[in-house]
């Protein structure tokens, strides 16, 4: 992710290093004592122990504490001493000398750190009042900004620091005052939205800050006190004095404090998931002491901050993720009700606008665009795609997008920030969100001394007035991206992805079905041209035949010879006829337009008329032999049903080996049964189903004769009358073909007058 | 050893019945096989046709079967083949093709004159 932030300057690399852990002194307005834990003997001091307390620091190391305290304090400390956590103990109240102090007690390097503080009268009066009523105010709270301004506001009037600020750090370090409350009559000068280099509070500070929650410095202007042995006998190092309240800080720092004027400074460390989020930074103009119980005030109420900063962003998050659960749940709810993929996130509220806060959005699926809000061109979209596809991963997230992808240049004022989420990486399906440009101008506040500013692409800068603040103006940039925006995006992949799966299937799947739907066209044009080209040959062979003996004038032309070659020839046309009309056949009734015409008749007699006209046909092929011992009457097409009979006879006739061929007809309770019987070849189990598809042939390299589409044709029929046909087969045995098709008839047979008898209808 | 002029392989019974009534009005010495399998065990009887008219598409032994069965018979090997077929000549499989092939509706006047150059060629050899 790109930052619209300078480097750390080079030359802060001293102060990088700087050991401010171990300064080997404290600020003098306390005083300094390592104890060992047990004996309470005094190890180390600071040396202003002679102006506090009395005694040199030379005359105190090496003595038991209790040379120094009062019995009942020295209690004190000791039951302290004994708390879990020891932080729950202070401060201790101590008396020295007829001297009230404040000891804040820690441990450090093994041994038992005190620091002693002078009391005040103030410190007696109760704070604790004032806290309650503060946290009253909190409780109220409901927005991080009110939130921001209560806490300043309070620990301001509480504390009396002229300038009470909270500076929040951004991911890449650097800080920005997002809040401010200044003691009434302070002036006018506003730190609220500066920002802040990152090198303005090093590493080894912040983690110092991120230990210890609380510092103070009363007066900028003091003299450092040495505590002494500079070594801790223990370790032999310098004492740790990451706890200390007393903590000598870096000179670096102290001058940064001069160059603002600030005079006395205390800041406190606002937490969260154990990383340093901000800083509640106080600035006086003059020296200035903080008691104890108000620096506890103080450093309760940043806790406090910390906790609610938590929960209301979780209740922030909360509702926000429950919106888009709900918007996620309905996208799968039009997804389920049939729409498609861009139309359920994109078309009506709430859509993919209300996942992610922007103002367009587009999603690429299928090869397509479409988009809601405000978005880049459609051109411009589809340019995006190269640079989408090098994503490393789901999600990528950029508030420049023009430094990536130059084109971007021509449309930043839609979309100088793009997020896009990757959910096909094949297909090269995305959503794309977008952020229009964002110009503003970041005022930066910092340390004159500091270094060059590089720079970048779309900063302008320039120095603002005399004071230490400089302008730079920011443009290429979108609103930044958080890291919720980012979960609410991915959170969008399963839906999209599940969508996406689905459609591929489906695609495997059309494209598996394409291929053998081509593949069976294609075998049956082969077959179809065969079976039509033969009659068409043997006609052409037999006319020229006929021709050519009209043309031998050595021989009369017997007519007898004459009218076989003719009918023959005839026969041929008949054959066309059929095929062509199956074929027609085909057409229409796989697009369901043929029309059933109903009417009144008696199968028996169909049955009769059909069986006729193919036994004479047959010449010294197999014959038929029908069995319809009564009427069997009913409403059904007759031109349909002489087809289905016709179709099934010839079949059998094909496949059976010479053998005769039955045909029966009987009614069977409300519905007539037609059965043809073969003893032919047989039909193998596995291709039962499939024989009554259109081009099937039970067993396709038996190249028998015809165009594979009769019981096709049957099927689509007697599906039609909402009949039924079925066939039962043992290879090398014999078929036989059931076809079930309900009467259809009003009133019982018996009663009613002699029905006419309608024979099929011939075209 | 018998000699025919032409052989006619084809399973269509009318096609076949034309054909052979045809070439038979036009004196050839004909004979008629309705599948590959009848086909072979006619030739291998001894029967030595001058050509042979080959029908592709036939149930058991088809056109394929045959000409392989054939080129794999010394004896039959070089008995001239003409094939008849619905398809186009470029679909037909390599093995199978022979000079010429005929397209299917066939003329009848190229057929005839076809039998007369194999019978010519056959009686000069």
């Amino acid at each position: 992710m790109t930052s619209a932030f300078p480097h750390e300057a080079p030359d802060l690399s001293i102060c990088e290093n700087e050991p401010i852990h171990i300064p080997g002194a404290i600020q003098p307005h306390g005083v300094l004592l390592a104890l060992d834990e047990d004996s309470f003997i005094i190890e180390m001091a600071s040396t202003n122990t002679s102006d506090l307390l009395g005694r040199s620091h030379t005359a105190v190391i090496g003595q038991p504490l209790a040379s120094l305290v009062d019995a009942a304090s020295l209690q004190r400390l000791r039951t302290a001493a004994a708390m879990r956590p020891l932080r729950r103990a202070n401060p201790v109240p101590v008396t020295i000398a007829q001297r009230d102090y404040h000891a804040t007690l820690h441990r450090s390097d093994g041994l038992l750190v005190a620091e002693l503080e002078p009391a005040s009268s103030v410190d007696r009066l109760a704070a604790t009042g004032d806290l309650a009523a503060v946290v009253d105010r909190l409780r109220t709270v409901r927005a991080l900004d009110d939130l921001f301004t209560a806490m300043v506001d309070e620990i301001q009037a509480l504390s009396g620091f002229d300038r009470v600020m909270i500076y929040r750090f951004h991911e890449d370090l650097h800080g920005e005052v997002i809040a401010e409350a200044l003691r009434p009559g302070v002036g006018n000068f506003s730190y609220l939205g500066l920002h802040y280099p990152a090198s303005d509070i090093p590493a080894q500070a912040r983690r110092l800050y991120t230990l210890n929650w609380i510092r103070a410095i009363p007066d900028i202007a003091y003299r450092p006190c040495a505590v002494l042995p500079a070594t801790n006998p223990r370790t032999s190092r310098p004492l740790d004095m990451s706890h200390a309240v007393l903590r000598s800080v870096s000179p670096v720092h102290l001058e940064y404090l001069a160059n603002m004027t600030v005079q006395a400074s205390m800041s406190i460390s606002i937490v969260r998931d154990d990383k340093l989020w901000g800083l509640i930074a106080c600035h006086h103009a003059t020296p200035k002491t903080i008691p104890y119980p108000i620096r506890l005030a103080c450093e309760t109420l940043a806790c406090t901050c910390s906790w609610m900063l938590d929960s209301l962003e979780r209740m922030l998050h909360t509702a926000r993720h429950a919106r888009i659960a709900d918007a996620k749940l309905l996208f799968v709810q039009r997804l389920s009700r049939g729409h498609g993929l861009q139309d359920a996130l994109l078309r009506d509220a709430p859509n993919l606008l209300d996942i992610v806060d922007t103002t367009g959005v587009a999603v690429r699926f299928d090869g397509r665009w479409e988009t809601a809000g405000t978005t880049p061109p459609g051109e411009a979209l589809e340019a995006l795609t190269p640079w989408l596809e090098q994503m490393d991963g789901s999600v990528l997230a950029t508030d420049a997008v023009a430094e990536h992808h130059a084109a971007a240049h021509g449309w930043q004022e839609h979309g100088a920030g793009v997020l896009a989420l990757c959910f096909g990486k094949k297909q090269r399906n995305y959503v794309v969100w977008f952020r229009p440009e964002w110009v503003h101008t970041v005022r930066w506040g910092g340390n004159r001394l500091q270094p060059v500013w590089q720079e970048r692409p779309g900063a302008r800068i320039a120095p603002r007035r005399s004071f230490a603040a400089w302008e730079e103006t920011v443009s290429g940039h979108s609103q930044p991206w958080t890291p919720y925006d980012i979960e609410a995006a991915r959170g969008l992949l399963e839906i999209a992805m599940g969508e996406e799966i689905e459609r591929a299937a489906e695609i495997a799947k059309l494209n598996v079905d394409l291929a053998t739907a081509l593949r069976g066209r294609d075998e049956f044009i082969s077959v179809a041209s065969h079976e039509l080209k033969t009659p068409i040959a043997t006609l052409g062979i037999q006319l020229a035949a006929i021709g050519r003996m009209l043309d031998r004038s050595d021989e009369a032309v017997a007519p007898e010879t004459l009218r076989e070659k003719i009918a023959l020839a005839k026969r041929q046309i008949d054959r066309l006829d059929i095929l062509v009309g199956q074929l027609l056949d085909v057409s229409q009734l796989a697009e369901g337009r043929t029309r059933l015409a109903p009417s009144y008749i008696d199968l028996a007699v169909l049955c009769r008329e059909v069986v006729e006209r193919l036994n004479t046909g047959a010449g010294t092929g197999p014959r038929i032999a029908l069995d319809a011992p009564r009427p069997v009457r009913g409403l059904w097409d007759p031109f349909r049903c002489e087809q289905v009979v016709a179709n099934l006879l010839s079949n059998a006739l094909k496949y059976s080996s010479g053998a005769t061929v039955e045909l029966h007809v009987d009614a069977i309770g409300a519905a007539a049964r037609i059965r043809v019987i073969d003893r032919g070849v047989g039909v193998p189990p596995e291709a039962m189903t499939r024989i009554f598809e259109r081009f099937e042939r039970a067993r396709p390299e038996d190249h028998i004769a015809g165009l594979g589409l009769g019981l096709w044709i049957v099927r689509q029929i007697v599906e039609q009358h909402q009949g039924s046909v079925d066939v039962e087969s043992v290879v090398g045995q014999g078929s036989t073909f059931t076809v079930t098709l309900p009467r259809d008839v009003q009133g019982p047979p018996s009663n009613a007058r002699d029905a006419p008898k309608e024979g099929p209808r011939h075209d | 050893m018998i000699d025919y002029d032409v052989l006619i392989v084809d399973d269509d019974d009318d096609l076949r019945q034309a054909l052979f009534e045809a070439l038979a009005d036009e004196s050839f010495c004909v004979a008629a096989a309705h599948d590959g399998a009848e086909a072979l065990s006619w030739l291998r009887a001894g029967n030595v046709p001058s050509i042979v008219l080959l029908d592709n598409t036939m149930p058991g032994v088809d056109g394929l079967a045959f000409r392989r069965a054939q080129l794999a018979d010394a004896r039959l090997a070089n008995i001239p083949v003409v094939l008849m077929t619905a398809a186009r000549p470029q679909s037909v499989p390599a093995e199978l093709r022979c000079e010429p092939m005929l397209q299917k509706p066939v003329q009848l006047d190229h057929l005839i004159n076809l039998v007369r150059t194999y019978m010519e060629r056959r009686g000069a050899s």
